[in-house]
């Protein structure tokens, strides 16, 4: 904790709350999301697909589509100023170049009809002061940074010329082009296979301590939590339902939904045993349980939890946890 | 396969494509249509000159292969002394005969009505082309918004109004009712502005469709995001990253209907008194001027053949280039 | 991928796709706007068909060819709602007779035109090989004439009034559905409940006709509905040309006789014939667009999931 408060708080998110017009109606698919991250440090944010991870990241530089989705509520500060407040000027002036973006699939979030340099180039275009020669040495630069080899060939490539890896490598140069604050990766290994998933995880990390930005980084791997993250936040249904330091919560999950994460994951050496799971899913946006979202699925769920969702708790200093009977969780 | 084979193969499937047309032309016009003797010579003609001109044109050989000559000839060749080969030769030789009603070669007369209908259609084309593309990428950034749905609303409905309608309607009022434009003849760009006004509007609702459907594919990708990711513009992402990746669809899209502009428009020019092919092909049919109509199908479907190979190579060459699978 | 769709559509057989496209349909406004337009012209081509089909069983002249010379180019009134026309005839009363050609060029074109692309289109797609060859043959070269001119053509060498019209709409607008079900077939064949069926011994035509088709029905239904208007502009345009509708009072023959009037403000016929062709290619326009939204299989998954 002590290590956090020296340094400065790049991003704060404060009761963020994003809803999407539906055929149903509207649907909340954030409901009262607070994060902070300091300078150098990673965050994780981890749930399952649908949780509301992905549309808080994209938030933060206002990137999910006006409508069907619409910010209700909350703050986003990042280093001090409101994203929610900004204009469509500022907040071009915000993306990618004090937060940068990698996505999911390579493949598909690099456009298909340009270059990779091109591509590279023009995010450096946008936000620096650099033209003709200084651009392409640039690029180079970057890509040489990225552990592409051959950067000179490779620039004038198409994406689908290069692998996976690679393009996800280029993604990361792109997102570097302008030495961002916050360095958002929204599953950037999802989509890779698993060898390619180390390296691009370590490059990121590297790049990270080298550069000093801060990372958000989005998951529902928790083998990648252990390896990159300083402290992790779980979400569940569009809320926070924990949030600690990592070791602490890989050790000692407190929330009932953590400790059924963890106990999901084979673990070497164990065995035969039965893999545990999850019973039920997730409940449907429009279809909200009215006490503890998570009640339905909870295997220590009580009366009660069906009646009123509990608040978000401290717990300890750095820990956190939306359920009043953790001490009967781990 | 590589991609010179692949255009090979392609180029040589447009033989049997162009024969299927030839063979079909034939069926409608000569084998259902029988001998037109008796409308070129008239209703007095007597049996003796119906059969004289039978003869002559060779409407009283068999219909598709002849088996007398190929016994009178004693070889191939005169298994071909049929009407069905005798079409298919002359076509090919670009051969289609004499008008029927004003006995010139069919070929000048196509020759001399392209230039008319081209300047009809390629301002059309080229103005709806434009428009439809400006619209459809507006709709594309406000999807699912009040102006995307207008759009929609109102291009359905433009595609709902019958094209008589908008002849009729724009002829009336904007030529006569309010006199802006002249309504007849072929003497100058004023006369062509009202059927090039009429033509761009009639055909804007079905264009805006197509491309809006195609745009919004596309700006749902990721690499859309990415770009706003990145801070580009919004004019940027549309221009340049939606627009360059919608061109290819858009563009074979585009390019397949460019063969029909050589037809012409066959109402706006009868309307409108514009001696095109569209003009002279309806003309050709209420006078059954024959060897006129089917000149105009086969030199159409040809074009069309022809731009269908352009098309489907130039996307297999940019598909292989940057792979759009 | 491919395989969880196959699962998807192994499950929602017809009935459950169409109580579920139904309820999807009702909660648009529009479309079921659509649909009120479309039975309301659909009983007006039936009340003219009675109208037409009484008249000649009587013989006597149908009350939409009664000429009353007294009463010429007279603007709607309660005798007339719709006014008379050149001959004094009663235009609202051609304009129901226009309804009932409208729906038989409708109907009948996709008679013909809707079975030749799924016989086509399936067994080309399922069998490939030679057959698939030339079934693409035969649709290419149709598809390479000039459309309009083609039906033209057709229509006028065939001859015999509305006969022509129905042989050259429907003998060239298959070609559209012919290929998006030729494509389709050649993904479904397969797939893996086409597998499971052709392991449990289902011969060709079961297969085709009890597991596939059942799954592309909707294709089916969306160009039906989207054809139709296009089929009854097509023959608006034969008639006005001379090659359609004889001695009946066809929307394009009722242009056609307005036309000229239009200088003399006889406006009503040319209103009556125009907006009446309008209203009903809009509505399917509109509603054939609906009901793919509603039967887009790719769209039901996506709100799924």
């Amino acid at each position: 904790m002590g290590r956090e408060s020296s340094k400065q708080t790049i991003l704060e998110i404060r009761d963020l709350e994003v809803q999407f017009a539906t055929e149903d109606g509207a649907v909340r698919a954030v409901d009262g999301v607070s994060l902070s991250i300091g300078e150098a440090e990673t965050l994780a944010l981890v749930g399952e697909s649908g949780c509301g991870k992905s549309v808080t990241a994209l938030s933060i530089a206002r990137l999910v589509p006006e409508p069907p989705s619409r910010v209700t509520g909350g703050s986003i500060m990042l280093e001090g100023v409101n994203t929610l407040a900004m204009n469509s000027r500022e907040l071009r002036s915000l993306r990618g170049a004090k937060v940068a973006y990698v996505f999911q699939e390579p493949g598909s979030a690099l456009n298909p009809v340009f270059r990779v340099g091109d591509q590279i180039g023009e995010a450096i275009r946008l936000h620096r002061d650099l033209r003709g020669g200084a651009v392409a040495a640039e690029v180079l630069r970057l890509l040489k940074l990225v552990g592409i080899p051959a950067p000179e060939a490779r620039m004038r490539e198409y994406p689908h010329q290069l692998s996976g890896g690679m393009q996800q490598r280029v993604m990361i140069a792109m997102a570097l082009a302008s030495r961002p604050r916050l360095l958002v990766a929204d599953e950037p290994t999802t989509a890779l296979d698993v060898t390619i998933q180390a390296q691009i995880l370590s490059l990121l990390l590297d790049l990270k301590e080298r550069l000093g930005m801060a990372m958000l980084l989005i998951t529902h791997n928790l083998g990648v939590v252990a390896q990159v993250a300083d402290r992790v936040a779980v979400m569940y249904a569009g809320r926070i339902v924990e949030e600690a330091p990592v070791e602490a919560l890989l050790r000692l999950p407190r929330h009932p939904y953590t400790r059924g994460l963890l106990d999901s994951i084979p673990k070497l050496g164990l065995g035969a045993e039965r893999l545990s799971t999850i019973g039920g899913s997730v409940p449907h946006p429009g279809e909200m349980p009215p006490g503890c979202k998570f009640a339905p699925r909870c295997s220590i769920a009580r009366a009660e939890c069906h009646l009123a969702e509990p608040a978000l708790e401290e717990i300890e200093p750095g820990r956190k946890v939306r359920c009043p009977f953790w001490k009967s969780v781990s | 396969m590589g991609f010179g084979a692949y255009a090979v193969r392609r180029l040589l499937y447009t033989i049997p494509v162009t024969l299927g047309v030839m063979v079909l032309l034939f069926l409608l016009f000569e084998a259902i249509g029988g001998s037109p003797a008796r409308l070129v010579l008239g209703k007095s003609a007597t049996a003796e000159s119906i059969a004289e001109w039978d003869a002559h044109n060779g409407y009283d050989l068999p219909l598709l292969i002849s088996w007398e000559g190929l016994l009178r000839e004693r070889s191939l060749v005169g298994l071909f002394d049929a009407q069905l080969p005798r079409y298919l030769w002359r076509l090919s030789r670009w051969d289609f005969g004499t008008s029927y009603v004003t006995n010139q070669p069919v070929r000048r007369m196509i020759f001399e009505g392209i230039i008319p209908s081209l300047s009809l259609t390629v301002p059309i084309f080229i103005a709806g082309f434009l428009a439809s593309i400006g619209i459809a990428l507006m709709c594309a950034l406000h999807r699912k918004g009040h102006l995307d749905r207008i759009v929609v609303f109102l291009s359905v409905a433009l595609m709902s109004i019958p094209y008589l309608g908008y002849i009729l309607v724009g002829q009336f009022w904007l030529g006569y009712a309010w006199g802006w434009f002249p309504i007849w003849g072929y003497e100058g760009i004023s006369h062509l502005v009202l059927p090039w006004l009429i033509g761009v509007v009639s055909g804007l609702g079905g264009n805006v469709r197509f491309y809006r459907t195609v745009m919004l594919d596309q700006v749902r990708a990721d690499f859309i995001r990415t770009a706003f990711a990145k801070g580009c513009t919004t004019r940027r992402v549309l221009w340049v990253h939606l627009l360059r990746n919608a061109m290819i669809p858009i563009l074979t899209q585009v390019v397949i209907t460019i063969p029909f502009l050589y037809t012409g428009s066959l109402l706006l020019e009868s309307f409108f008194g514009i001696p095109g092919l569209g003009y002279i092909g309806v003309h050709a049919l209420h006078t059954g001027d024959r060897p006129v109509l089917s000149a105009l199908v086969f030199v159409g479907s040809l074009l069309f053949v022809l731009f269908n190979v352009l098309t489907d190579l130039a996307y297999v060459w940019m598909d292989r280039r940057i792979r759009l699978g | 991928m491919a395989g969880k769709s196959g699962r998807q559509q192994w499950h929602g057989g017809v009935r459950t796709l169409a109580g579920d496209v139904w309820a999807r349909l009702k909660r648009d406004r529009t479309a079921l706007a659509c649909l009120v337009v479309i039975v309301v012209y659909c009983l007006m081509a039936s009340w003219g068909e009675w109208v037409y089909w009484s008249a000649r069983v009587q013989d006597v002249v149908p009350i939409y060819q009664v000429q009353d010379f007294g009463h010429r180019y007279e603007p709607p009134s309660g005798a007339h709602w719709l006014g008379t026309d050149a001959l004094g005839r009663d235009v609202f009363h051609r304009t129901i007779q226009g309804a009932r050609i409208a729906f038989r060029v409708g109907i009948i074109t996709s008679l013909l035109a809707l079975p030749i692309a799924m016989v086509l289109g399936g067994a080309a797609g399922y069998f490939g090989g030679r057959l698939d060859e030339c079934v693409v043959w035969l649709y290419s070269t149709v598809a390479s004439i000039p459309s309009l001119l083609l039906i033209l053509v057709i229509a006028s060498v065939v001859g015999h009034g509305l006969i022509g019209v129905y042989l050259g709409i429907g003998l060239t607008t298959w070609v559209g559905l012919c290929r998006l079900l030729r494509a389709e077939f050649l993904k479904h064949r397969q797939l893996q409940y086409v597998e499971a069926a052709r392991s449990l011994g289902a011969g060709h035509a079961r297969i085709i006709i009890r597991h596939i088709l059942p799954n592309l029905f909707h294709l089916v239904i969306i160009n039906f509905s989207l054809r139709f208007g296009n089929a009854v502009g097509t023959e608006v345009i034969l008639s006005f040309l001379g090659v359609g509708a004889e001695g009946e009072p066809s929307w394009g023959i009722m242009i056609s006789d307005a036309r000229l009037r239009l200088w003399q403000g006889v406006w009503w016929e040319l209103a009556a014939s125009i907006g009446a062709t309008f209203f009903i290619v809009l509505a399917f326009n509109v509603f054939g667009d609906a009901l793919r939204d509603a039967m887009d299989p790719r769209l039901r998954m996506v709100e799924g999931s």
